[in-house]
């Protein structure tokens, strides 16, 4: 039984070792992918973050429900969306981006936006509130506070981005509708491995899931690493 | 200044009415939980006062300058940290000047040697050494002042008060500062107020409050520390 196991291990690793065209190349458009949309989003959701753990204003409270419940939305809803308002009779039609990467970096963009914005805000809010009484009492204006807050918060703001890049590499279910998969165009590691498992190319998709995993295992190690650094400097 | 400064939480914390002039210092005494600190943070508008309230005073926000019983110390070093305290706005001289300032009360107040530390490898009583410094770097027309040497020892707090006395020389603000100890009170304020249950119970010189305390709450107060 194990022997099936490690044989298939053994042949996933020989392809990886091989240098694959085609995997480089799938490897190729997951990574434009997940690193456009990735800074994408940290762009949006780590100053937003930021905004929210540092000020008090009307509508935060609701703001940040809004966020957590875009946090809490399957992959495949948010493809769905993206695939309504962009195929060839959706509003946007006429931009003609259905099934390229620019439609998976949108999809990708409004999935993990607010998981950044959530985990700068989570991180951020206790520096926001010990920082309350020195900002005002120093008089500090609001560009030198939100400089601060973001020196303060470097640690936890490199971790968000590197699990907001670690979630998009491995994001398959939203990537898959409005990519579609598409051989040399669109196809990415996570969809490429559902299409190897169901054609019965096992080594291909194992070799392309040890990739993924090692990618995101490291990107999520550095990540962790980085919070708890973070965490243990707040602590002093 | 006329201060009528009310707060509520789940009880009255604050209620206070008094006239206070300007360039003096006032001590705020009292014991925990008197309203020291709730006056100072209503004055600097870090908390807002009950809307039956009216606080009278002749500058703006940026005008008057509040250090916190625990300053925030940012991932900076000690010199970064001061330098937060001056105004974007000033010329290239006034922040010379102000460098000139910053130098000479580190080394007042030993601290100069680790001005190039990160701010948060420091104590407690170094950290607040290094907030005060950044409040008395600038001149403020009011500067408010909550427990600024609370974590310090006798000989820094002596150093510490020198150059609050200094400051009070060379730019005749007004101060008002929160303070346990009656003989810090002595030592630096024209005028001394003892909070009691949020309100203003005596309001005298300090060595007036030592001699001739009117009421029980203060003569216990002063009796027990």
């Amino acid at each position: 039984m194990w022997a099936s196991f490690w044989q298939s291990l053994g042949e996933a690793f020989t392809i990886i070792g091989s240098g694959n065209p085609l995997m480089n190349e799938v490897v190729a458009t997951t990574m434009k992918m997940a690193v456009t949309s990735s800074i994408i989003s940290f762009l949006i959701g780590a100053p937003l973050g930021l905004l929210l753990a540092t000020y008090n204003f009307k509508g935060k409270k609701v703001l940040v429900i809004i966020c957590r419940t875009l946090m809490g939305l399957p992959p495949v809803a948010i493809g769905i969306l993206v695939y309504l308002l962009f195929r060839g009779i959706g509003p946007f039609g006429q931009l003609r981006l259905i099934f390229t990467v620019t439609a998976m970096i949108i999809a990708q963009v409004l999935l993990i936006t607010p998981v950044v914005v959530g985990m700068v805000e989570t991180s951020a809010e206790s520096t926001g509130k010990a920082l309350l009484e020195t900002r005002r009492g120093i008089g500090l204006g609001s560009t030198r506070t939100f400089l601060l807050m973001a020196n303060e918060n470097k640690y936890q703001l490199m971790a968000a981005y590197l699990f907001a890049f670690a979630r998009a590499t491995a994001e398959v279910g939203a990537v898959q509708i409005v990519g579609g998969n598409i051989l040399h165009k669109t196809m990415v590691m996570t969809t490429y491995i559902a299409l190897n498992y169901n054609t019965g190319n096992l080594e291909f998709a194992v070799a392309l899931g040890i990739i993924i995993v090692a990618i995101t295992l490291g990107f999520n190690l550095v990540g962790g690493v980085l919070q708890i650094i973070g965490t243990r400097k707040k602590k002093r | 200044m006329k201060i009528v400064a009310k707060k509520t939480f789940d009880r009255k914390v604050l209620d206070v009415d008094v006239q206070l002039e300007e360039h003096k210092i006032y001590a705020l005494i009292g014991a925990n939980g008197s309203g020291k600190s709730t006056l100072l943070k209503v004055l600097s508008s870090v908390i807002n006062p009950d809307t039956d309230s009216s606080i009278d005073i002749p500058f703006k926000n940026d005008e008057v300058y509040y250090m916190p019983q625990m300053p925030y110390t940012f991932d900076l070093s000690v010199y970064n940290n001061i330098k937060l305290g001056i105004p974007l706005k000033y010329s290239t001289g006034e922040k010379i000047y102000c460098k000139y300032r910053i130098d000479t009360m580190l080394k007042t107040i030993d601290l100069y040697q680790l001005r190039k530390a990160n701010a948060q490898t420091l104590s407690g009583g170094e950290r607040q050494k290094m907030a005060l410094i950044r409040s008395l770097v600038v001149r403020h027309n009011l500067l408010l002042l909550d427990e600024p040497t609370s974590a310090m020892d006798i000989n820094a707090t002596l150093k510490a008060e020198e150059l609050i006395i200094k400051y009070k020389e060379e730019f005749d603000g007004t101060i008002i500062m929160a303070t346990h100890s009656i003989k810090q009170a002595q030592r630096l304020a024209d005028v001394v107020l003892f909070l009691d249950n949020g309100e203003i119970k005596e309001i005298a010189d300090a060595q007036t409050f030592i001699d001739h305390p009117q009421s029980d709450e203060l003569k216990d107060f002063l009796q027990k520390i």
